[in-house]
């Protein structure tokens, strides 16, 4: 008998010492002093594991009841289980279970799972029994809440996994026991009764137990693929689970966390599991539903609630809506969902579109992260300049999405989206908005006219912090919790937040404090103002490590001025929020008037700052302004559209209230509509397709790079000017997100400048020659620019035909950014090169001349590098410091994470 | 309260926002393209077309390279077929000189019309070509425009004009070839439309399609792509050669006639849509004939100006014109008769005289004081003459540097204002070019003459 607690546990002592089927022993297993308490008092033996009766277990003995205790087999309940399983020739025989309270309805009859071993039941809620489910069958596992084994099996498996919570040790127990070729059978004949709401206890020690019990049993083959979608089902459950009214996040970062902590004792496990097995994963697979029982149940969840709406007597009548609506529910987070998942639908299968500012991510995740942190940046030619951390964080998240960049680019937009509106109804709630005004509100402000004007600028950073940005403001106006250890926490909260906010655009890590200020300033009287203020300052303080190794070694004044951003609105929305914000002022009340007062500031501020060239603000620093207006207008839009509800408006202001609700859906319409490019808001790719060509030319494109030419603005990223004509340098054969800034220029910077200098002069006319010195091998025209003409008379570039854009080729043996003295061309991988291992080589590296190339001997060539080709490959040596700096700051990320999260779920 | 305090800084704020000031346009790129090279030798890097070049059974050439510093000069010569590599050459010079470099020793294949780049100048390029009854040669060019005018064509009876498009670049290039004769615009329907695949050429025999027409200028237009023209008029033996030019209203042709023996001939084209109005000035040993001749050049319509009966004796001249036009030199030792109107069909019978050398080169369109005469001096078997033409006012003290492959000795010449000054210089192996340097701006160009043939050979401007 399994002690989980003494409770029960004199009952089900006495069901079986009522068996008509005879034990040798009744021993109470685990539960400490209580377990051994209840035994005593029960008159029978106790022992502390498993393990430990099992090695207690003499001959004599041929199988083991494994029962939970509380639970009350019938009589004959362990007769016909040794009957069927002798009959059946089953090593492992489980019972039906049904409701101690109501033997009438099934709790379950053997246990089905997934490939994922997630358990399914296939019973309806509160199903009957009328024995239609009265036949012995195999099935993937049985409940050890009434489990029958036979003595030589269980000692061979060394019985239940100890680590595991009981529903997926039995599991895990009955997996190897088929892997040993058991047979593993439900006897339904077997009735034991059992506390329905004790049976299943979903908690994140069952996630990470049937995570376990899958790196236990299967191939390696097969966790290949298993691993990755089971993550990726975790993830998707993580997203819907909070519009279900559960939260999921936290378990599945535990689970997962918990495998990892437990890798060495899960290596022994899973090589005692495989070890003598006479099945492969096939058998396992015989006996387990199709698809994910995750899903399924999301799907049963989600059609339920629907049902439950349509099936509905009254009908969907506008107050059953709203009634539904009033609350942070179903029907909001479902529309949320759809709503999010149209905008980003194009970025499942491409990534972050490359235009303007957006370019895809990296091959590599991990490259990502290294070059994050202290590794070679690779813009332009390359330098040790500081990427910007959104390099880094989208690298730490594509790396846990099995580096997909489309997917990362996909999951990190959509959860933007998705976060920003349930942020917004969340902040608005602390205005006592109510949750359909903070709906409207959320959708301005992920897709309202300033989050356009940052998409169609192609502020990708901006475009995520708008998902980031409510929480700063929520998570410091949420009421201020009691107990010093919860109060910690929020301001840990505050930190990590704001922190997420700046690695995502560092220009904004300023704009919760400023907020908070205003509105402490508009609300001075009240002690909830200056609360807030004062976590948002220690918060964001705190936050500023997370930044590093960034922060240290930007030049944050010129970071700030870099670039130009001008914002000119179109009249139309604009006139709609004047509407709202005008009439908002004259009718709105209580605390939505407070909103619609700081959002009117919010968005006049914001418009200064995102028009503010002429102040010296640069590209940053304006696409930051636009986010505030985006904040600004949603909380106008919040506050109008929830004063209609108020019933203390009333004449001429209800009309002006109507007004200005009708600017507030007028811009809630205009803002639907661009929502559904599917790109979360973002162009359309203009360089792909363009550039594509290059990846099917001879040899690897990769180890090339493309000069693209053409007018300010429609070059990826940052440009440089020769003559006042733009150009830059990119990699081959889509330049990537890590490369859209330019490195102050250096060594080879000077010397291309030089070399179309001599061209635009006339005095170089084998521009081919001269560009293959940079690795540059294909030049790509994006625009009317004299630049094509000068590249037009050129005795060795040749035009291609049938280029998207005008498209020069360099007419030589295809040059390469590294070459081996053996004339062996090297490939670009992540930051570094791979080539040919060769002891006596060197190989020239076209970057920017730097003494942390290797491997040495380093020299530099020209404006380049030449290191030994010994190894194969060349790297960048990281900057220590930095790296150091990158881990603690991750480590400061999670400390805050963590230590809030403990803080909120203290109860 | 609040309410009018926030709506007042609201206010504000959003008409701060509204006059911030829109961010000026960037200004955009200062150039439209590439700086147009000159055909004149400067201290850099260079690239010369020379287009009627051949190296074969029957023909040889000559690459006639001077250089007035260290150069390394890379020829190559591309094949006519697609697609096939070129034929390459390297020579160095070590210090300032010339050389004659014997095409041949690269590739023997008939026609070779090649390019040569110098990695530093000033440096530049001529070709003689040779048979044993022609000599023919002029300057290489560095310029490429994409409209070009090859005056002084002619397909009458007796001489052979061809049109030969050098594409020297790897794109393809698309060329109209338009034509104006006596009789106004000549329909070369055939060459509207002329494909020039890349790093080939393609010769035009001019008679085939337009026979009989006393003059003929044409006008080469490439759309797409660039192209090196050149035109070579043949008589019965010998032949003369000259690249095309862009328009201009100041022409000085050091060289018009070298001895009394040669009959001058002006060749003008007005591409333009209006009369052009253009006086020629004559000049001798003696002395100048200023505006010894005024003419006007309707559009489309070349102009041939007989120049043998203003002087005796070799002459140079400058033409001075209201409009840009173009212009070339011809000199021919039995002028064919041009046919009077009608005649074209009867056959003139008119054949070439015995001694049907002829000779023709381009003009300059400003006086400088800095020559490059690649080629000067280092014609086997030629009498060269150096010609010197002083427009100018004051008299030019020159300096000859002969160019080799040694240390040369350098000798000086006086050019009175307004006069011309031969120089003759016989063969000198060590010789392969000059470097002129003059007190005043001059014009200077060259000729070589033997008994199978005759060449005029326009000097090259050293960029100061």
């Amino acid at each position: 008998m399994l002690a989980l607690d003494s409770t029960d546990v004199g009952e089900t002592i006495a069901r079986v010492r009522a068996q008509v089927y005879g034990t040798a022993r009744i021993v109470v297993v685990g539960s400490g002093s209580a377990g051994r308490q209840a035994a005593d008092g029960a008159d029978v033996e106790w022992m502390s594991s498993i393990p430990n009766l099992l090695g207690s277990i003499g001959q004599s003995v041929t199988h083991l009841w494994l029962l939970y205790a509380g639970a009350l087999p019938r009589p004959d309940a362990l007769e016909t289980l040794i009957l069927e399983a002798e009959r059946t020739d089953a090593a492992v025989a489980g019972s039906k279970l049904v409701r101690a309270d109501d033997p009438e309805r099934l709790i379950a009859v053997g246990i089905a799972t997934d490939v994922f071993d997630v358990p399914y039941l296939g019973l309806e809620e509160d199903e009957i029994d009328a024995g239609q489910y009265d036949v012995v069958r195999d099935v993937a596992a049985v409940g050890a809440i009434s489990m029958l084994i036979r003595r030589d099996l269980a000692r061979g498996v060394g019985g239940p996994d100890p680590k595991m919570p009981p529903e997926a040790a039995a599991i895990d127990l009955c997996q190897r026991a088929r892997l040993r070729g058991a047979r593993v059978v439900v006897v339904p004949s077997s009735e034991v009764l059992f506390p329905a709401e004790r049976f299943r206890a979903e908690s994140w020690r069952e996630w990470a137990g049937r995570i376990r019990a899958m790196l236990k049993a299967y191939s390696l083959l097969t966790l290949v693929w298993a691993i990755p979608l089971r993550l990726l089902i975790g993830l998707l459950e993580v997203v819907v689970s909070p519009f279900l009214g559960r939260w999921a996040l936290f378990d599945f970062l535990r689970a997962w966390a918990w495998n990892i902590w437990h890798l060495p004792s899960l290596l022994r496990e899973r090589i005692a599991a495989r070890k003598g097995k006479a099945f492969g994963d096939a058998e396992l697979f015989r006996f387990q539903m199709r698809g994910s029982a995750t899903l399924s149940d999301l799907g049963s969840d989600i059609g339920g609630r629907l049902r439950s709406r349509i099936d509905r007597t009254e009908g969907l009548n506008m107050s059953s809506i709203g009634s539904d609506l009033r609350q942070p529910a179903f029907i909001v987070g479902l529309l949320t969902l759809v709503v999010s998942m149209l905008a980003v639908r194009s970025l499942w299968s491409s990534g972050w579109p490359a235009v303007g500012h957006s370019l895809p991510l990296p091959d590599s995740g991990a490259d990502a992260i290294g070059a994050y942190a202290g590794g070679w940046n690779p813009g332009g030619f390359g330098s040790v300049e500081p990427l910007p951390p959104l390099v880094g964080l989208a690298g730490v998240v594509q790396w846990l999405l099995f580096n997909s960049p489309q997917l990362a680019a996909w999951a990190l937009s959509l959860v933007a989206i998705i976060a920003g509106i349930w942020g917004t109804i969340r902040l608005t709630r602390a205005y006592g908005i109510e949750v359909v005004a903070g709906w409207a509100a959320g959708i301005v402000l992920v897709a309202g006219p300033a989050a356009q004007a940052i998409g169609d600028r192609t502020g990708v950073g901006q475009l995520l912090a708008l998902g980031v940005l409510p929480w700063t403001l929520r998570v410091a106006v949420t009421r201020w919790p009691r107990g010093w250890f919860r109060r910690l926490g929020r301001v840990m909260a505050m930190a990590w937040v704001v922190g997420l906010l700046g690695l995502l655009a560092p220009a904004l890590l300023v704009v919760p404090v400023a907020v908070l200020l205003i509105r402490a300033i508009l609300e001075p009287l009240t002690r909830t103002s200056w609360i807030p203020l004062g976590v948002g300052i220690v918060g964001s303080a705190l936050a500023l490590p997370i930044l590093l190794p960034w922060i240290e070694v930007q030049d944050l004044e010129a970071y700030v001025k870099a670039g130009t951003v001008y914002w000119t609105p179109a009249v139309v929305p604009l006139a709609a929020v004047a509407v709202a914000f005008v009439s908002g002022i004259l009718s709105g009340a209580g605390r939505q008037l407070n909103a619609i007062l700081l959002g009117g500031i919010l968005a006049a501020a914001g418009a200064i700052i995102a028009r503010g060239d002429d102040l010296g603000l640069g590209r940053e620093a304006g696409l930051s302004g636009l986010a505030i207006v985006s904040l600004g207008t949603a909380l106008i839009v919040a506050g109008v559209l929830d004063s209609l509800r108020l019933s203390d408006i009333h004449g001429w202001r209800r009309l002006i209230n109507g007004v200005g609700a009708l600017g507030a859906l007028a811009l809630l319409a205009m803002t639907l509509l661009p929502l559904y490019n599917g790109r979360g808001g973002l162009p359309a790719d203009e360089f792909t397709d363009p550039l594509r060509f290059t990846a099917a030319a001879e040899g690897e494109a990769s180890a090339s790079r493309i000069l693209l030419v053409g007018p300010e603005g429609t070059l990826p990223g940052e440009w440089r000017v020769v003559r006042g004509a733009a150009y830059r340098v990119v990699s081959a054969p889509v330049p990537e997100i890590w490369e859209l800034d330019l490195p102050d220029p250096t060594g080879p910077d000077v010397a291309l400048e030089q070399v179309l200098l001599d061209l635009i002069d006339g005095e170089q006319t084998r521009a081919g020659a001269a560009l293959a010195e940079f690795g540059i091998r294909w030049v790509v025209v994006t625009g009317d620019t004299p630049l094509e003409a000068v590249f037009n008379g050129q005795l060795d570039l040749v035009r291609l035909g049938g280029a998207k854009l005008p498209t020069f080729l360099v007419d030589s043996d295809y040059p390469v950014r590294a070459l081996a003295s053996s004339e062996e061309p090297w490939i670009h991988v992540g930051t570094g090169y791979v080539g040919e291992a060769s002891s006596g080589d060197r190989v020239f590296l076209a970057e920017t001349a730097n003494t942390r190339w290797g491997p040495g001997p380093w020299a530099q060539v020209a404006w380049g590098n030449e290191v030994s080709a010994a190894q194969g490959t060349a790297e960048f040596r990281p900057v220590a410091t930095r790296r150091n700096e990158a881990i603690a700051a991750a480590g400061v990320f999670g400390f805050f994470f963590l230590l809030s999260g403990l803080a909120r779920r203290r109860r | 309260m609040k309410r009018v305090l926030v709506a007042l800084l609201v206010g504000a704020a959003v008409y701060a926002s509204l006059v911030l000031p829109e961010p000026d346009a960037p200004a955009g790129p200062d150039f439209t393209g590439p700086v147009e090279r000159e055909s004149a030798a400067s201290a850099a890097a260079s690239v010369w077309y020379c287009t009627w070049a051949a190296s074969g059974a029957l023909r040889d050439s000559s690459a006639m390279i001077a250089a007035n510093t260290a150069v390394t000069a890379s020829l190559t010569l591309p094949q006519q077929i697609v697609g096939e590599d070129p034929d390459t050459g390297e020579i160095k010079l070590d210090t300032a000189g010339a050389i004659v470099l014997d095409v041949g020793q690269i590739v023997r294949r008939g026609d070779t019309p090649m390019y040569v780049e110098f990695d530093d100048g000033p440096a530049a390029v001529a070709v003689v070509v040779e048979t044993d009854s022609l000599l023919t040669g002029d300057g290489c060019l560095a310029r490429i425009p994409k409209v070009w005018e090859l005056p002084g064509g002619t397909t009458r009876e007796g001489r052979t004009t061809t049109l030969r498009l050098f594409n020297p670049f790897p794109e393809l290039a698309k060329v109209t070839v338009s034509g104006s004769s006596e009789s106004g615009q000549t329909g070369l329907v055939d060459l509207q439309s002329i494909d020039i695949p890349g790093r080939t050429w393609q010769d035009v025999v001019l008679n085939d399609l337009v026979p009989l027409l006393n003059d003929l200028s044409l006008t080469v237009t490439t759309s797409e792509g660039n192209v090196v023209p050149s035109l070579a008029v043949a008589g019965s033996t010998d032949e003369a050669s000259w690249p095309g030019i862009a328009p201009a209203t100041y022409w000085e042709f050091p060289v018009a006639t070298s001895s009394p023996d040669f009959a001058p001939t002006l060749m003008l084209a007005n591409s333009g849509t209006a009369p052009v109005s253009a006086s020629i000035d004559v000049y001798t040993a003696d002395g100048v004939t200023a505006d010894a001749r005024e003419v006007t050049v309707d559009p489309s319509i070349p102009r041939r100006v007989d120049l043998s009966d203003l002087a005796e004796g070799a002459i140079g001249i400058r033409v001075r014109a209201a409009a840009p036009v173009s212009a070339v030199v011809l000199a021919e030792e039995s002028p064919v008769a041009v046919l009077a109107e009608g005649e074209g069909d009867q056959q003139s019978g008119d054949e070439p005289l015995a001694g049907d050398r002829i000779a023709g080169t381009i003009g300059a369109t400003a006086p400088a004081t800095t020559w490059l005469l690649p080629g000067l001096g280092g014609v086997a078997g030629a009498e060269s003459t150096v010609w010197l033409l002083n427009t100018g006012s004051e008299a030019a003290t020159v300096v000859f540097q002969p160019l080799g492959v040694g240390s040369l000795a350098t000798t000086k010449q006086v050019v009175a204002p307004g006069t011309l000054l031969g120089v003759p210089l016989g063969y000198d192996p060590a010789v392969g070019g000059y470097y002129l340097e003059a007190t005043a701006p001059i014009t200077v160009a060259w000729s070589a003459e033997e008994e199978k043939g005759i060449m005029f050979v326009a000097g090259t401007v050293v960029d100061e």
